[in-house]
């Protein structure tokens, strides 16, 4: 048997040092096993003695010399076999009580980690050695395993919130629900599968529904990025292992699943499992460090790191954590050190230390360098509400917003200008106050001058009968009562509740009446609204009214009064004389103009048909009616006058004026007409009636220019004369003669011909020159021509025929359409 | 009316003239309509002299009593929306109650309330008819019933009863004219309906394209309307048109036609459709 002197220490002699007794067990001191024999027994006797003088020994001298001293009652126990069997036993009862410890201990485990054995015999004050704990376990169905490493998953974002919508769904984890809902696929759900399950839930209206639809807007967060639902899964059997371990061992083992494990972890369940079990208790302080680190409480975490021996891997975290605040430390010291010379930067200092570190420190810091106040305020007032307006703050560290105050009520924070105030009291001065705050932080503050709202009088309307001014108005809200000033009066003028009524005024005289709002502790700046008191309406005697085309223009002198209307004289027995009430006038007949200046311009349709116009001027409530007129249509005449040459004859066509019943129509060959009379032109008078019945033809059959005129008959009197001229082109007839297909063609003109041709073209008629064969020409020169042609045999059905003139501007008449035939 | 048969110009139902309803007078309190064959020496059942007017027994509407004991035939106007089917026939009734048509001798009334009110309201689509009479010397009068319907939309009921087609053919729809004016082509679709019967293929709106023709052309000369029906003026429009229709596309021509041109702005040869199918009607004399 080899000695190992290592063991040998921590299961000997370190306990018999720290207070073991070696009585205890002498099978452990002597290194025997349970039933040695008695050669063994004799050479453990003999042997350990003399190593505990060795210099590797030597170190542990205190626990040796305590090994000496009980060396002769081990000799004593051990060398007789009944005393040996008795301690054995005694030795067996402390074996079956450690199998207990250790049992307790695994709660259900299959295996201890050697942190564990190690700790059960340190907690055991050497009562058990490894080897006694290693024994135990084996007699307990355990062994000594490490667990193996899990992957370190952060918690993923809004995890809690999961959490609680899951409360209202029956499925006790993300896992369940990806698992068992139809349409989703577990660990290997796509964003759009999870979009068509929204698009399902759409018409639900309830709890669970409202609840799966923000699980599902999660998973589609979580699901975007590559891995991150796995890695939300694997949070979640972690999570959901962790909160198992106070069941015991049974319980983690059954919560992690194949299927589970393999999709999340890829890792045994067992392993799986046991990791989990062997991290428990690290699992409970790992929450409160992370808690820490979050909300950047880092002493805290520190604190969490350093009150319990840790494993290699958090021992490294502790130490960059102890790095990371000693780092920050001293840039708060650097920051303290920047305040006097340069706040600005100190600012941003504590700023950037927060973004890392909560620290009382840091806040204390930023309110000793406060944000600048803005350089400026203004307030102005808009209607009824007042724009406050600022220049920025120069300071420029951290968030830079602006609280502002009325008075002392805070009306609102925000990030930049203006801010309108909209609920300002009215009638009372009005300080504005912008503070800037630096994150929050107050700092410097700025006021405005004082402003006030002032409100105006609302529907404010002056009304002027002879020798009286009447005024109306609406108070705003606040107001006590309205003022009103007139020029050229020293005083106020009377007012009641929300108007006025001045009589002290002469007739036809200018004033400006100012309104004022008096408050409470102020007035308004006032309206200033003119007026012209009016008197009694003088009576408008020159009317005149001449129709000019499609409208007519009225002229008058403008007579004192307030205007004058224009209305078509349809009652002339209804009219009353002298100054009466305006309805009285109004039953003279309808209103067709108004006017101020003594001019104006009246479509003639506008009168339908009436020709009376009288002028009533008013002035307020009152009106005179005037001298009445005829509208005056000697110049009237038509408009647009053409003529459309229809063969021999010439259509006429015009615009009637109104009024106009009929006209004259004269017309003349071979020269101008000069006016209606011209002895050598031909006259029709033409009503409006047989017009649009009929129209205008006129026979214009002569070659060369016709001059047509069209005057209006009215009042017994010939208006202007409109005149156009229609040219008739030179005739040219033609006619065919022969039999079946071989014609001649003779052609006759009062002047001298023109060359011309004669076509043919099968089924259709020929349309112009170039429309069909050319069967005969008759040259041109003479006052008539002849030609023989032959249509050819080889057309079939019918042969249209037709002549033309190579020359435009002649008048071809065509005989009869069916001679120009040929079947 | 066909024999003694009577087409209801509103239901299209077919019944002999003794089967229409009549009603008895004022004296004859509360009684129902009874059929016209159950007169007796012109008097009602209770013997009296009953109302004129005569009603279908499927529609109930009345009958014009002209309609129901002349002639009466139906004339479809049919063309594309806005190609002046309502202005031509506002025109030519125009044109027969003062115009030239009526200096031709011919007159024409419109019957019943429904017509009148047709004929003061023609921008309304409908298939409401308008039952007009034309009458003239020597002859006895001729009943139209005038249904005015878009080229696309024609019931084939009223199809099927009329006895003449006015198709109103807008130019400035047909693709050689656009083609002059240097208008966007528009697509040109056959007429969806074969006319078997005598069919006026008239182009309206003549005063826009008047200036392409030639100073001898019958299209820039006046109508004869003042004369009624003229032949060789008829025919010399008809080869006219013919060929420009021929030259512009877009039209299919059906076997029993005639082709006209007028302008309703103008009045010019605005009777001359109706003429002409009166005369193949053989309803006024040539």
């Amino acid at each position: 048997m080899t000695f190992a002197e290592e063991s040998y220490v921590d299961d000997v002699l370190v306990p018999v040092r720290t207070g073991w007794s070696p009585h205890r067990n002498y099978f452990r001191v002597y290194r025997l096993p349970p039933h040695p024999r008695q050669a063994e027994v004799d050479a453990a006797l003999t042997d350990l003695p003399a190593r505990w003088g060795t210099l590797e020994l030597r170190l542990h001298a205190v626990a040796c010399e305590r090994l000496h001293a009980c060396h002769s009652t081990a000799v004593a126990v051990l060398g007789d076999p009944a005393a040996r069997t008795r301690h054995r036993e005694f030795v067996e009862q402390e074996h079956q009580a450690l199998v207990e410890v250790v049992r307790h201990r695994l709660h259900g485990a299959p295996a201890m980690t050697r942190d564990d054995v190690a700790a059960v015999v340190r907690v055991a004050g050497g009562r058990w050695s490894t080897p006694d704990v290693v024994a135990a376990l084996d007699a307990a169905g355990a062994v000594v395993r490490e667990p193996v490493p899990l992957p370190r998953i952060p918690r993923p974002k809004r995890w809690p919130t999961l959490r609680e919508h899951l409360a209202d769904l029956p499925h006790d984890s993300l896992w369940e629900y990806l698992s068992r809902t139809a349409e989703l696929r577990g660990a290997d759900t796509t964003p759009a599968e999870v979009e068509t399950r929204r698009q399902r839930l759409r018409v639900s209206r309830d709890r669970a529904a409202d609840a799966e639809r923000a699980v599902l807007a999660l998973v589609r967060l979580w699901a975007a990025t590559p891995g991150g639902l796995s890695a939300a899964l694997a949070h979640d059997l972690l999570a959901a292992l962790a909160a198992a371990t106070v069941c015991g061992y049974r319980a983690v083992r059954e919560l992690a699943t194949p299927q589970r494990c393999a999709a999340t972890l890829s890792t045994d369940p067992d392993a799986v499992a046991y990791a989990v079990w062997c991290a428990r208790e690290e699992a409970a302080w790992a929450e409160t460090y992370f808690e820490a680190v979050d909300a950047h409480r880092l002493p805290a975490a520190l604190d969490v790191l350093e009150s319990r021996p840790l494993p290699e891997s958090w021992a490294r975290v502790r130490d960059g954590l102890r790095a990371d605040l000693d780092r920050l430390r001293a840039s708060l010291t650097q920051a303290r050190e920047a305040e006097d010379a340069d706040p600005e930067d100190a600012a941003a200092r504590y700023l950037a230390i927060g973004r890392e570190l909560t620290d009382p420190a840091v806040d204390e810091g930023l309110r000793r360098c406060p944000a600048a106040a803005p350089p400026a305020v203004s307030a102005t007032v808009d209607g009824a509400a007042v724009v406050v307006d600022w220049q920025p703050s120069p300071s420029t560290a951290g968030n830079i917003t602006y609280r502002v105050c009325r008075g002392s009520t805070v009306l609102s924070e925000k990030a930049t200008a203006p801010l309108v105030d909209l609920e300002a009291p009215v009638g009372l001065p009005l300080t504005y106050t912008v503070t800037a705050a630096r994150d929050g932080a107050p700092g410097g503050a700025t006021s405005s001058e004082p402003v006030a709202v002032l409100p105006e009088v609302t529907d404010l309307r002056l009304v002027t009968e002879p020798g009286v001014v009447f005024g109306q108005w609406r108070l705003p809200p606040g107001a006590l009562r309205a003022v009103v000033r007139r020029t050229g009066s020293d005083s106020e003028v009377p007012v009641h509740e929300n108007g006025f009524t001045d009589r002290d005024v002469e007739p036809w005289t200018a004033y400006t009446y100012r309104v004022l709002v008096e408050y409470a502790a102020l007035r308004s700046h006032g309206i200033d609204i003119p007026v012209v008191c009016l008197g009694e309406p003088d009576v408008v005697t020159d009317l005149l009214a001449v129709a000019a085309g499609d409208v007519v223009d009225l002229t008058w002198t403008p007579p004192r009064g307030d205007e004058v209307e224009i209305r078509l004289l349809t009652s002339p027995e209804a009219a009353p004389a002298g100054v009466v009430r305006l309805d009285q006038a109004a039953v003279a007949g309808p209103v067709v103009a108004t006017s101020r200046c003594g001019r104006v311009r009246v479509p003639a349709a506008d009168l339908a048909g009436g020709r009376t116009l009288v002028p009533v001027t008013v002035s307020g409530p009152v009106a005179t009616i005037g001298t009445p007129v005829t509208v005056d249509i000697s110049s009237v005449h038509v408009t647009g006058l053409s003529a459309v040459r229809l063969g021999p004859q010439v259509q006429l066509s015009w615009h009637w004026p109104a009024w106009a019943r009929e006209v004259l129509v004269v017309w003349r060959h071979g020269g101008p007409l000069a006016d209606p009379a011209d002895p050598a032109a031909h006259r029709w008078r033409v009503t409006r009636t047989a017009y649009l019945s009929r129209g205008t033809r006129l026979n214009a059959a002569e070659p060369g220019s016709h001059w047509f005129g069209v005057c209006v008959v009215g009042d017994g009197q010939l208006g202007p004369l409109a005149t156009v001229e229609s040219p008739c082109p030179v005739q040219l007839r033609y006619r065919l003669h022969g039999r079946a297909r071989a014609l001649a063609v003779e052609v006759e003109c009062d002047a001298d011909l023109p060359d011309v041709v004669v076509l043919g073209k099968e089924a259709l008629r020929p349309l112009a020159p170039d429309d069909g064969v050319v069967l005969a020409t008759v040259p041109g020169g003479q006052r008539a021509g002849r030609a023989e042609f032959t249509v050819p045999a080889e057309w079939r059905g019918p042969v249209h025929l037709r002549a033309f003139a190579l020359d435009d501007s002649m008048w071809v008449c065509h005989p009869d359409p069916r001679d120009l035939v040929v079947r | 009316m066909i024999g003694d048969a009577v087409i209801c110009p509103y239901c299209r139902t077919r019944c002999s003239a003794d089967q229409l309803l009549m009603s008895c007078g004022p004296l004859c309190a509360s009684a129902p309509p009874f059929p016209a064959k159950t007169l007796r020496r012109n008097r009602c059942p209770h013997g009296r002299v009953p109302l004129a007017r005569r009603v279908c027994p499927a529609c109930g509407r009345a009958v014009p009593r002209e309609y129901a004991e002349a002639p009466g035939r139906a004339i479809v106007v049919v063309g594309e929306r806005e190609a002046g089917k309502s202005t031509w026939i506002s025109a030519a009734v125009r044109q027969f109650e003062t115009g030239e048509a009526a200096l031709a001798g011919l007159s024409l009334h419109l019957l019943g309330e429904s017509s009148r009110n047709r004929y003061a309201d023609l921008r309304t689509p409908t298939t409401e008819p308008m039952l007009m009479s034309i009458r003239s010397v020597s002859a006895k009068p001729a009943v139209l019933a005038l249904y005015e319907l878009p080229e696309d939309d024609c019931p084939p009921d009223i199809m099927a009863t009329a006895a003449g087609v006015v198709r109103v053919i807008d130019p400035m729809w047909l693709p050689g004219v656009r083609t002059l004016f240097g208008l966007e082509p528009r697509p040109t679709r056959p007429a969806p309906w074969a006319h078997h019967v005598p069919t006026a293929l008239t182009v309206s709106k003549l005063d826009l394209i008047r200036d392409m023709f030639t100073h001898g052309s019958p299209l820039r000369r006046p109508g004869l309307q003042d004369r009624g029906h003229v032949e060789s003026d008829s025919l010399d429009v008809h080869h006219e048109v013919e060929a420009w229709l021929a030259r512009w596309g877009g039209i299919d021509v059906p076997r029993d036609h005639r082709c006209f041109a007028l302008s309703a702005a103008d009045g010019q040869r605005v009777a001359e459709p109706l003429l002409w199918l009166l005369s193949r009607l053989r309803a006024t004399r040539t």
